[in-house]
């Protein structure tokens, strides 16, 4: 049995199927391409074109590539961009093809775009331009020379060629070519802001003093609308405006006027320099600064004052108020005489010749409610205006007094021994406001009136001291011991103690005008009776010295009345002492 | 002596699947980030430069693979020249030609990197509907009564057989293997009585499985031409 084969007419099956199986293929692509290329090279698909960038043997060759892309070519044979760097000689290193008509033709590597090396382009990018992003300088309406791009075989609208190298190429010019296309003379990649690279000293202008930290556009105004919009723009957006589109050239810098105001409103003259420095408004030089033409002439000691000494950081020149003393002094007597008539104005006691001395005189002393008078006259001001202790303040000083009696200045030196006098008439009515020490007391109103030799002993001779050692003043005036001898000493020794009852009864034989015994009569207060010879005899004869020096006494009793008590003719007594016989007495 | 010669083939047949696995597997495993990666990021990738079509190690699977498929043409080739049928049975031959027929084309599809565009994507798809059909005709091949040495048998042989079952089984009394020879015996009757059809499925089996390689083995040359002439000569 033969095995029978279905046959196509006129074919044999294995050309049959092989046939169909070509008809199959057909609609496959038919070329021989990996895949589809990118779109910008379309025109290279197809089998006729492999060679354009395939060179038979040799694979894929960057020649073939650069023979399109003449525009990259040119900068590699000038060793210039990313192209020419080492490294970068093989195409597809970078740019796959046969990915597909929309496949990213350019690789930047595992981090991405914005992690290129810059730097490899020739270009570093520092400062704010490495962290900017690709497009704000990668634009298609920067790039220049596209004529020559195109013809190079490079998109305008996606290259990174074309792009100037100068600043105005991204950026906006703010000063309105005002300053030149030299960004970098002043500024830096760092940061737009600031002109670190410029230099004012360079300018008919040096910055110095306060001028240096003066904001830029104080003094630079901004341009006008108009010329501001006539500025050219070298560069699209993403520029800075606003901040730069200031004058910056022209301005009139001539005079300080032309910035400053003048806050002395033309008093003084257009020379500010005369008197200022840049160094700051108020740093004004005194040597140079004439006072005298301001409203208030430095005279005194305030000529030597130093200008901040009235023009304080707190209390500016302009509107500083100078016409009372009191705008620029403390009042250091705390107000005391602001209910004087005139507000107290200092000028009354002080000039500005200085502050002391005081120009208050005793007779404009005499118009207050307390007229100087006797000793007073003569005491220093500090003796009733003294502080009030040691380091105390001005302002403590007394000038004003609750009291005008003397307690309001003077302490009591009689430790309150007077206070019945004082408390009855005060001070007064024992001293004299022309001297303390001369006190004027009525002693006959007390009860020891003082008289003869009492009267004219003094004070202290009986008025002791309180203690040992006490101060003037402090001596015993009430309670006095009225006694003979609370004051005088016994100069007989107590012979006349007994007969008074132990106590000596002075008044018997002395008054108060002298201490002779005036009121001594032998024959009548003695028990011897003397006449005769011994009438004319010297009292000594009889009542002889007895002791030697200040204890030596004279003795009165007893003595023997008998002859011989005192005669030699008769034997001496042992208990009577023996008067010697002077010459020329019997 | 036969015996000694299929247990060595069977040696050097088990050598190259295992070597084919070997080869395979790991490299499946060390190139999955690669290959399950959508095309367009591909290029992005690590090892775009060695597992892509170009590649080095991409390129290699791809020159052998060819070769392999190239080699297994030798089983045509031994049908038509008499030299060739000197070495080996046609069994030992099919089962090489398997082999080829399974290593080549996985290795092109390594080669390929799971990427199968252009022309050459019809010998791709050639060379899958080959391997496909290939296996279907294994099946196909099994379906035909053959000797020991691979040959298709006559109709007097398979009578023979069909005799020689009839008197084993008429001749056996131990249960099992009655029931094994009957088994045999009603396999055999099912084959002869498909055999057939199975004849004529066959032979329409050559007209797939034959031009597609054709296909397949034109557009691989072309392919191979061209990229040749282009300078990718892998190692060479």
């Amino acid at each position: 049995m033969t095995p029978t084969t279905p046959r196509l007419p006129g074919l044999r099956p294995r050309a049959a199927a092989l046939l169909l199986a070509l008809l199959a293929a057909a609609p496959a692509p038919a070329q021989l391409s990996p895949g589809p290329l990118h779109e910008a090279h379309r025109k290279l698909e197809g089998v006729e074109n492999c060679t354009r960038c395939h060179e038979v043997g040799r694979k894929l060759s960057a020649d073939r590539c650069l023979a399109c892309h003449t525009a990259l070519a040119t900068r590699i044979r000038a060793k210039q961009g990313l192209h020419a760097q080492p490294g970068h000689e093989a195409c597809e290193k970078c740019h796959v093809e046969h990915q597909g008509r929309d496949y990213q033709l350019v690789w930047w590597g595992k981090a991405g775009r914005n992690a290129f090396d810059h730097a490899q382009t020739g270009w570093r990018l520092e400062g704010r331009h490495a962290g900017a992003a690709c497009e704000r300088c990668h634009r298609p309406e920067a790039v220049t020379g596209r004529a020559a791009l195109v013809d190079g075989a490079a998109d305008p609208q996606r290259t990174f060629l074309g792009l100037r190298a100068d600043c105005a190429a991204c950026h906006r010019d703010p000063h309105a070519g005002q300053l030149g296309t030299d960004c970098r003379t002043c500024h830096g990649v760092e940061s737009w802001r600031g002109a670190a690279g410029f230099d004012h000293a360079r300018s008919r202008f040096p910055l110095t003093g306060r001028h240096v930290d003066v904001a830029c556009a104080k003094c630079h105004p901004a341009l006008p609308a108009a010329a501001a919009a006539a500025a050219p723009d070298t560069a699209a957006a993403g520029a800075p405006t606003g901040a730069g589109r200031r004058q910056w050239r022209g301005v009139a810098c001539a005079g300080c006027a032309d910035c400053h105001q003048d806050p002395h409103a033309g008093r003084l003259g257009g020379a500010c320099a005369s008197c200022h420095a840049t160094a700051g408004w108020r740093a004004v030089s005194q040597a140079r600064f004439d006072h005298d033409r301001t409203r208030y002439p430095l005279r005194g000691k305030h000529a030597a004052v130093p200008c901040n000494g009235c023009h304080r950081p707190d209390r500016p020149a302009r509107g500083l108020k100078f016409a009372a003393c009191a705008d620029c002094h403390a009042d250091r007597h705390a107000g005391q005489f602001a209910k004087l008539a005139g507000g107290g104005d200092c000028a009354q006691c002080h000039s500005v010749e200085g502050y002391a001395p005081s120009s208050y005189t005793v007779e404009r002393h005499a118009a207050t409610a307390y007229p100087l008078a006797g000793a007073h006259l003569a005491v220093p001001c500090v003796g009733c205006h003294a502080r009030p202790r040691a380091g105390a303040p001005v302002a403590e000083i007394p000038f004003r007094f609750a009291s005008t009696r003397c307690q309001a200045c003077h302490q009591d030196p009689h430790r309150d021994e007077a206070k019945p006098w004082i408390d009855k008439g005060g001070c007064e009515s024992c001293h004299r406001i022309e001297a303390w020490s001369s006190p004027v007391f009525d002693h006959a109103a007390t009860q020891f009136p003082l008289a003869d030799k009492h009267a004219t002993a003094r004070c202290s001779a009986c008025h002791q001291p309180l203690a040992p050692g006490a101060p003037r003043g402090a001596v015993r005036l009430r309670g006095v011991d009225r006694a003979c001898a609370a004051c005088h000493r016994d100069p007989h020794a107590g012979q006349f103690s007994a007969a008074a009852g132990g106590a000596t009864a002075c008044e018997r034989c002395h008054a108060t005008a002298n201490w002779r015994a005036a009121r001594f009569d032998h024959n009548r207060d003695a028990a011897f009776r003397i006449d005769g010879a011994h009438a004319r005899t010297l009292c000594a004869q009889c009542h002889p010295r007895e002791g030697a020096g200040e204890t030596a006494v004279t003795r009165y009793k007893p003595l023997g009345r008998d002859c011989a008590a005192c005669h030699r003719a008769t034997p001496a007594r042992s208990d009577v002492p023996a008067v010697p016989r002077q010459e020329g007495t019997p | 002596m036969a015996s000694r010669r299929d247990t060595g083939f069977r040696l050097m047949l088990a050598v190259l699947y295992v070597t084919a696995a070997v080869v395979i597997v790991p490299a499946l495993i060390d190139g999955y980030a690669y290959y399950a990666a959508p095309l367009a990021e591909r290029p992005r990738l690590e090892g775009y430069r060695l597992l892509r079509p170009g590649g080095m190690r991409g390129h290699g699977y791809g020159v052998v693979g060819s070769a392999l498929v190239l080699l297994l043409l030798l089983y045509s080739a031994r049908k038509r020249a008499r030299r060739l049928q000197n070495f080996g049975t046609p069994a030992q031959w099919l089962q090489v030609h398997i082999c080829f027929g399974i290593v080549g084309p996985l290795l092109i599809i390594l080669h390929t990197s799971f990427k199968v565009q252009g022309l050459v994507a019809v010998s791709f798809w050639s060379m899958v509907a080959v391997a496909l059909s290939g296996v279907f005709g294994r099946w196909l091949y099994l379906q035909i009564p053959r000797n020991l040495a691979g040959h298709e048998l006559t109709r007097q042989e398979i009578a023979a057989l069909e005799q020689d079952l009839a008197q084993r089984v008429a001749q056996e009394s131990r249960p099992r293997q009655l029931v094994r020879l009957a088994r045999r015996r009603r396999k055999l009757e099912r084959t002869v009585r498909r055999l057939e059809t199975i004849r004529g499925i066959f032979h329409w089996w050559h007209v797939i499985h034959k031009p597609f390689a054709i296909i397949m083995l034109v557009i691989m040359l072309v392919h191979v031409a061209v990229t040749v002439s282009l300078g990718y000569t892998w190692v060479f």
